[in-house]
C-alpha cells in the first residue's frame, strides 16, 4: 500500500516537473564567453566583400578597355553603303 | 579552425544544457552562469584538445559539475548560512499555473544539491540511473535512492503525500 502510494506520488511529481524545464541562460552569457569570435568573423566577411568588390571592378574595367581598343583600331569591317549593290537610283520604265 | 571558433561552436551546441545543469545543482542563476563561464574560459586558455571537447559532452558536463561543487564547498566553508540567490529555476514548456512553478521551485531549493542534480539528470535530461551513476560517480543504487528520496521530499513539500492506514497504525 505504501509502495503503491510512493509510486503514485513519484508519478505526480514527475508529471508536474514535466511541464517545466530549468530556465535557460541569458543571451549575454555567450558574448561573455566568446566576445571576440563574432568580431573576427565580422572583419573576415568585410575583408572578403571588399576584395570581391575590387576584383569585380578591375574585371569590368579590363573588359571595357579591351572593347574600346578593338573598336578604336578599326578591326571591325565597315558595312558597305546601301546604294552600291543597288547600282544607284534608276527610273522604272512605263 | 581557430580555437575560439570551435569553442564558440561547443558553447552553441551544449552551453544552454550545461547552464541548466549547473542551475539545478547550485540553484542560483548568477552562480550557474559563472560556473559555465569559468569552464569555457579555462578551455580557451588551456590545452584541452578539440576532440576531447567536441566529441564528448561528458567532458564539458564533468567540468561544469566540478566547478559547481567547488563553489558549493567554498560557500559552505566561507558562508554556511548564505541564502541561495534569487531568480527562477524553472520555465514552463507548456501552460501551467504560476503558483505551481513557485511551489516546485521551492521544493527543489529545499533539496540538497546532489538530489537536485539527480532529479535534473533523470527528469530533464532523461538519463537512466546507470548513466546518472556514470555522470555523478556514485553506485547505481545510490543514484536511484537519491532520486527516490528527492521525489519523496518534493511530494511532501507539495502536499502530495497522504497518510495511509499502514503508516498511521
Amino acid at each position: 500500500m505504501t509502495q503503491h502510494n510512493d509510486r503514485h506520488v513519484e508519478q505526480d511529481v514527475e508529471a508536474r516537473l514535466a511541464r517545466y524545464r530549468p530556465s535557460g541562460p541569458r543571451p549575454g552569457l555567450r558574448d561573455r564567453i566568446v566576445p571576440r569570435a563574432r568580431t573576427r568573423w565580422g572583419w573576415a566577411v568585410a575583408a572578403m566583400l571588399a576584395l570581391a568588390t575590387v576584383g569585380l571592378s578591375w574585371a569590368t574595367h579590363s573588359v571595357e578597355q579591351r572593347s574600346a581598343a578593338l573598336l578604336g583600331a578599326g578591326d571591325a569591317p565597315e558595312a558597305p553603303p546601301i546604294e552600291a549593290p543597288l547600282q544607284g537610283f534608276r527610273e522604272v520604265p512605263k | 579552425m581557430h580555437r575560439r571558433t570551435w569553442i564558440a561552436r561547443a558553447y552553441d551546441e551544449h552551453g544552454a544544457m550545461l547552464y541548466r545543469y549547473a542551475l539545478l545543482i547550485v540553484a542560483d542563476p548568477a552562480v550557474a552562469e559563472d560556473a559555465v563561464h569559468e569552464v569555457f574560459v579555462k578551455l580557451l586558455a588551456g590545452s584541452s584538445r578539440r576532440d576531447d571537447i567536441q566529441s564528448s559532452l561528458a567532458y564539458l558536463r564533468r567540468a561544469v559539475r566540478n566547478q559547481c561543487y567547488s563553489w558549493l564547498r567554498t560557500r559552505q566553508r566561507d558562508a554556511p548560512a548564505a541564502v541561495p540567490g534569487a531568480g527562477s529555476l524553472l520555465e514552463p514548456v507548456r501552460p501551467a499555473p504560476q503558483d505551481d512553478r513557485l511551489m516546485l521551485e521551492e521544493a527543489l531549493r529545499a533539496l540538497p544539491p546532489e538530489q537536485r542534480e539527480v532529479v535534473h539528470l533523470k527528469v530533464f535530461e532523461g538519463l537512466t540511473f546507470s548513466q546518472i551513476a556514470d555522470v555523478t560517480g556514485v553506485p547505481l543504487n545510490t543514484a536511484a535512492s537519491r532520486y527516490r528520496y528527492a521525489i519523496g521530499k518534493m511530494g511532501e513539500q507539495l502536499g502530495l503525500v497522504r497518510e495511509t492506514p499502514g503508516r498511521t497504525a
